[in-house]
């Protein structure tokens, strides 16, 4: 659906330096977790649904995924807690979207690219509190 | 039910407009694809004999089990029913497509589609999760399979690019809906209409665009919002990561006549594949084109006539693999067809053959029926029919019609081609024995002899282990025409019954016995397909326990063949495969690409390039004594018995056989 070069969409979170949807959660659900390479995560315990989240982040499609079935927000915490998977995931370990990409375009990586806005498909993990003007490391 | 499956089946009357649903479970042993919808076809087609074209044939669109999980390589869609395109007659016929449908309309709630009836004006069906609409189609009908597309897109998501959300009920997604429809050469109701989805996952050999023509139906849009239940979450993620490691992930093609460019490109895959084979160019030329559409490369004069005609094609809606035949420029170098000439040509030149003109301009006449395109539509055996010309020209192969209507394809030497077709409906076009001697090319034949590959196919042909000779492609007393070669082809077409048509593996992709990539050459067949099966589904099947599914679906196609008037006298060649213009000499790029088959001669294996090789027409005859013999058939007429079928639980087949006065008898 739709031609070169938007015939294929990307959509994978983007880890923003500045996480609108960590800012919009009420009650520190979704955070960055110190534990985890600064991974924005969500603790599903803490999550009540609200959709704040969802709505605040500025990528189209949004990176937050409602799971209707647990009535939660959802997002990407690179394989640290996901289910199923039988490595150690997370930063320093496999990431599956990473391990099954038959194209290999999906890589984890520790220099910071540039990222635009909404522009691209960079993905960037920062201290926990980025200040403006600290793009790179 | 278990795991895989999505739990019902879509029924659509387009007579009465009525919409209803079959309880997949129902037919749950048949595994699905093939098997399920050959199992509804019995139970829903009023009469196999009837013609194609007729309002009551009944037409399946089924999915796999395993679609729209990480299973790779099973997003494909298995469409069955009574064929326009074979000559002398259609058969109850199957063809099978690939891309994004399969896992779409299971995220919809279906596991297939089942459609009977024909509407009275153009209808196109809208699949929105349960809610399922026959909407006019006004504004699609004369359009073209990529406008068609596009303007559902726009009708259902009201847009036609990526990017933003779309409702569906309760839920919401990014995707667009999944389309599969026909172009002006299915409205008109020819023979070489084909279904289309995306910008080239066709259903070509069958010609069900034709039949869709004829049933007044342009498309079904399906868009959903569910998801797949998986057995075993952590078996199939660890079996997908196992088989990474057992065949890596590859991009790019093995079509070599057809490389990607000019410009700039990318590869892509089907939902969920490790394979990312196919093209997209930013040019919009070709994309997702794969062998058979690449085949007018062969003819045309320059690329961009190659390149554009895999796209008129597509976008027409016609089966290229019969418009790439060079039989009518024969009859035009020889003065039969032309301008004043006994066929008349008109609107083509001929001398503009090979080119991006001619390429859109005879799709263009097949399509709408214009002059010679008129014959040409029905398929090139009517239209030699029409033309006198039939007897004369699949005598001398130029008119290279093997059997039942379809062209010779990789018939030799690796005869599982052209045996299987004869034995089936069309031409098989499932390419497991004739890749195991195109990999050998990339391996090195001297890293692999003749002696080590035979037992490493002996070893891994459940049930039928352990006899090397089914791979001696010689002329000896263990060759093509032994009852060995009877036990190959038996695996071959109860393996594609079961493995490739209802689990759907794709033809590309399996069955693996060997390979360059692989670890020691090795292939992962028959260890990786019931891994695969058995994480989604829970079942507990193992790789025998498919291969008598397969040869379950096998039997009862049989059936349905016999009583539309298959019998052991008609299942012949056309005369030419008695010749050496049956041979692999035919087209040198053959010998060139298999490089060499098995043969067992005076004691040894050895590799031999067989171009010469056709088949003996009392060779055929003890070859199919010995087929039907280790089928459970009677060798006399070739139809199954009462035994044969109940063994396999078809007593009801049976006793259909008996009524007809079809049923077999055991000698």
């Amino acid at each position: 659906m739709g031609r070169w070069p938007d015939d294929i969409q990307i959509a994978q979170c983007r880890q923003c330096v500045y996480p609108a949807c960590v800012a919009a959660c009420p009650n520190g659900a979704l955070h960055i977790d110190t534990k985890n390479g600064n991974t924005r995560i969500i603790d599903e315990a803490k999550c009540t649904g609200c959709k704040a989240c969802i709505e605040a982040c500025p990528q189209i499609p949004h990176r937050i995924i409602w799971n209707p079935a647990k009535n939660i927000a959802i997002k990407c915490d690179l394989c640290a807690n996901a289910p199923y998977w039988p490595h150690k995931g997370g930063i320093g370990g496999k990431q599956a979207c990473v391990e099954v990409c038959p194209a290999k375009v999906i890589k984890f990586v520790e220099e910071v690219p540039v990222q635009t806005e909404t522009v691209g498909y960079d993905v960037v993990l920062r201290t926990p509190t980025p200040k403006p003007g600290e793009q790179g490391s | 039910m278990t795991g895989g499956y999505a739990g019902k089946i879509l029924r659509i009357n387009l007579t009465n407009r009525s919409i209803s649903t079959i309880d997949t479970a129902q037919y749950e042993a048949w595994g699905g694809g093939n098997g399920m919808g050959s199992a509804i076809f019995w139970d829903l087609c009023p009469d196999p004999t009837m013609d194609g074209f007729d309002p009551r044939n009944v037409i399946t669109v089924m999915s796999s089990p395993l679609a729209g999980t990480l299973c790779p390589a099973v997003g494909r869609v298995e469409v069955q029913g009574i064929g326009v395109h074979g000559y002398p007659q259609g058969w109850f016929n199957r063809s099978n497509f690939g891309g994004f449908f399969s896992g779409m309309l299971k995220f919809a709630g279906w596991d297939g589609i089942v459609i009977e009836g024909a509407a009275d004006k153009p209808v196109w069906v809208n699949i929105l999760n349960d809610k399922v609409t026959i909407e006019d189609a006004e504004g699609l009908w004369g359009r073209d399979t990529y406008d068609t597309q596009e303007e559902i897109w726009r009708r259902v998501t009201g847009r036609a690019s990526l990017g933003g959300w779309t409702g569906v009920g309760d839920g919401f997604t990014t995707q667009g809906p999944a389309i599969l429809c026909i172009g002006p050469a299915g409205e008109s109701r020819s023979r070489l209409g084909i279904l289309l989805h995306g910008c080239s996952m066709a259903a070509g050999q069958g010609g069900f665009g034709g039949v869709w023509g004829a049933k007044n139906l342009k498309a079904i849009s399906v868009l959903g919002t569910g998801s797949i239940p998986v057995a075993d979450p952590r078996a199939l993620m660890e079996t997908r990561l196992w088989f990474d490691q057992k065949q890596p992930p590859r991009q790019g093609t093995w079509v070599p006549h057809a490389p990607p460019g000019p410009g700039n490109y990318r590869n892509t895959s089907c939902q969920g594949c490790t394979r990312a084979d196919k093209f997209r160019h930013q040019n919009g030329e070709r994309s997702d084109a794969m062998c058979a559409e690449t085949a007018y490369f062969f003819q045309a004069k320059t690329p961009a006539g190659g390149s554009t005609a895999c796209d008129y094609c597509e976008r027409y809606g016609v089966n290229i693999y019969e418009t790439d035949s060079v039989y009518p420029l024969e009859l035009y170098k020889q003065g039969i067809l032309g301008p004043g000439k006994a066929i008349d040509s008109a609107p083509l030149d001929f001398e503009q053959w090979g080119t991006a003109e001619f390429a859109e301009a005879l799709h263009k006449a097949i399509a709408y029926r214009q002059g010679i395109g008129a014959d040409l539509a029905e398929g090139l055996a009517r239209a030699a029919v029409r033309w006198g010309r039939y007897e004369e020209d699949t005598t001398s192969g130029i008119l290279d019609l093997a059997q039942w209507g379809h062209k010779w394809h990789w018939s030799l030497p690796e005869i599982t081609f052209a045996y299987g077709s004869l034995m089936g409906e069309r031409d098989i076009n499932e390419h497991c024995f004739q890749n195991v001697f195109m990999e050998l090319q990339a391996i090195g034949r001297e890293n692999l002899p003749a002696d080590q590959l035979v037992q490493i196919l002996a070893e891994k042909t459940i049930p039928y282990t352990g006899d090397p000779f089914m791979f001696d492609y010689g002329t000896g007393p263990t060759g093509i025409y032994s009852e060995h070669k009877a036990k190959q082809v038996a695996w071959h077409r109860h393996y594609s019954r079961f493995w490739k048509e209802s689990i759907q593996f794709c033809d590309h992709f399996a069955p693996r016995f060997i390979g360059a990539d692989l670890p020691g050459y090795i292939g992962w067949t028959p260890e990786a397909e019931p891994r695969f099966l058995n994480a989604v589904t829970g079942k507990n099947l193992t790789f025998a326990d498919g291969m008598e599914i397969g040869r379950r679906i096998w039997n009862q196609n049989r059936a349905i063949w016999v009583l539309q008037g298959r019998h052991r006298a008609s299942e012949v060649f056309a005369p030419f495969m008695y010749t050496l213009a049956g041979s692999a000499t035919r087209y040198s790029y053959v010998p060139i690409y298999l490089g060499g088959v098995s043969v067992y001669e005076n004691g040894q294996w050895r590799y031999d390039t067989m171009e010469k090789l056709f088949i003996d027409k009392d060779g055929l005859e003890q070859w199919k004594t010995h087929f039907y013999r280790l089928e459970g058939w009677d060798t006399e007429t070739g139809w199954p018995t009462r035994r044969t079928l109940e063994e396999l639980d078809l007593g009801h087949v049976a006793d259909t056989l008996q009524r007809a006065g079809r049923l077999g008898d055991a000698r």
